[in-house]
């Protein structure tokens, strides 16, 4: 059953009488707001749409949109979207219809967003994650730094009481580096919005990275920590160099961060001709089936019990999973509980020209291939 | 005594004092240089076989030093390790230097490492 003319413009009437006396309502809001009514023209504008628009309330009111937009734009039953140019400003405007319960429409809502400040927030974020990363790793390196002279008798001979201090302080300074990394890798993340940079890149030098980053923790724990690359991965390969670097080193932290004895491996091989691999294996104490469909969630780790046990906010694997998605690979896990487990991340090769360059340098290794000591 | 020699790059103190510590232990002469204007002085009167290169320097950045050092086929032996806290830079440093490392790094990574290429050197 449809409701008469009659009673839609009542609640037209009845709507923009409402908003009108509860003005409070659109007035704090930053984005611009104006409700055209039947007529398709404008019967509230707030005073965000008037600072948007550069004009006063006012001015606004009785305007049809086109008047107001400078285009040719109607007001119609749809919902639209635009993208209006207003002196430096870019605007966008969603028009949506507002139906009453037997699907007729009301009333029209223009919402008014300032791109350019939007992209200028963004900006700022970026700027601000980017310098806390840097204030926040600095420092952190010359602790990490100064613990590990004083452990390695760089300034003299610890008697047991102080070596145990400084074992302590190590492994809380450690447990600050994995969560500081992981809470920046995921604050640049949501700034930057995960845009992907590909370069050509060797995957020599993504595994001597990390590999030399986490030789520290894998020898604290006495585990192995051991690397190879398969002969038919070629020397060069294409991708953001920076995102797999994070994506392997948060594998790597976290099968060291899970496994008490054995062997940690990064292996990098090549499963068909579309893709390349690069796998991280444990023998840890591997993963539950029931706790593996949310191992990728943030904030998570497989159980609780585990969770007093081995520290860290969860955050590793939702942020490798984020960016395996973004290049259009796939992550998958196998594993044993009380065995290990392997996570392997498959990514496209392709994109363009990898195989003609791939007779390029890439550089040979300069770590050792065993680095447990 | 010993051959080789590296060069520590590098303007914040405490870094400096670490990765200096760092290759020296692990059989380097050593030369801490905190200016990127000195860097490249130094640069062009020896060869070193190994440069700790941070990214953020005065006066000559870290990005220059490298494409410098790079472009020298005088300097072609060069291992070139950067050592940056910025690892939005990554991407486009990886192919020019040997090794990118994200700070924090530890004493005993940079010594290590250090002690590898000396063994690959030598």
């Amino acid at each position: 059953m449809k409701a008469d003319n009659q009673s839609v413009s009542e609640q037209t009437h009845q709507l923009i009488e409402f908003l009108d006396k509860n003005e409070a309502i659109l007035k704090e809001i930053d984005e611009g707001v104006i409700v055209f009514d039947l007529d398709g023209r404008a019967a509230i504008a707030n005073p965000s749409a008037a600072r948007l628009l550069e004009r006063s309330v006012r001015e606004i009111m009785g305007c049809e949109i086109v008047a107001l937009a400078g285009e040719e734009v109607k007001v119609d039953g749809h919902e639209q979207i635009l993208n209006l140019r207003r002196g430096d400003k870019t605007l966008l405007v969603n028009l949506v219809p507002i139906c009453d319960a037997w699907g007729q429409r009301i009333c029209t809502v223009a919402v008014f967003h300032n791109l350019l400040q939007e992209a200028e927030l963004d900006r700022a974020r970026d700027d601000f994650v980017s310098l806390a990363s840097h204030e926040l790793r600095t420092p952190l390196s010359a602790v990490l730094g100064y613990i590990d002279m004083l452990k390695e008798d760089v300034y003299g001979p610890l008697t047991s009481r102080q070596r145990r201090a400084v074992e302590r302080a190590a492994a809380n300074t450690e447990q600050l580096v994995s969560l500081i990394n992981n809470l920046l890798d995921q604050a640049q993340m949501q700034a930057g919005g995960l845009t992907l940079n590909y370069v050509p890149f060797s995957p020599v030098k993504l595994v001597d990275g990390v590999q030399t980053v986490m030789t520290l923790a894998a020898r604290r724990k006495g585990l192995n920590l051991t690397t190879s690359i398969a002969d038919d991965v070629p020397a060069i390969l294409l991708g953001d160099f920076q995102r797999l670097r994070q994506i392997v080193a948060n594998l790597l932290d976290n099968a060291v961060k899970f496994t008490d004895s054995g062997t940690v491996h990064v292996g990098i091989y090549k499963p068909d001709v579309h893709h390349w691999a690069v796998e991280v294996s444990d023998t840890g104490c591997g993963i539950p089936p029931e706790a593996r469909r949310d191992i990728f969630a943030p904030f998570r780790q497989a159980d609780d019990p585990m969770k007093r046990k081995y520290r860290g906010a969860g955050l590793g694997l939702s942020i490798v999973r984020q960016l395996v998605d973004r290049m259009e690979g796939e992550i998958k896990l196998e594993s044993e509980v009380g065995l290990g487990s392997t996570f392997t991340v498959v990514l496209p090769l392709a994109l363009g020209g990898v195989e003609g360059v791939s007779s390029g340098d890439g550089g040979e290794s300069i770590c050792s291939q065993e680095s447990s000591l | 005594m010993s051959d080789l020699l590296a060069l520590v790059v590098e303007d914040h103190v405490d870094s400096a004092i670490i990765f200096s510590e760092a290759v020296k232990r692990a059989g380097f002469d050593v030369e801490t240089i905190r200016d990127g204007a000195v860097a490249l002085e130094r640069l062009a009167a020896v060869e070193p076989d190994i440069v700790i290169l941070d990214l953020n320097l005065p006066h000559v950045s870290g990005m220059d030093i490298l494409r410098q050092i790079r472009s020298d086929p005088r300097l072609a032996n060069t291992r070139v390790v950067v050592v940056t806290a910025h690892d939005e830079m990554v991407n486009s440093i990886q192919d020019q230097a040997d090794l990118v490392l994200i700070k924090p790094v530890a004493f005993s990574q940079i010594r290590k490492l250090a002690a590898d290429i000396g063994a690959l050197i030598q």
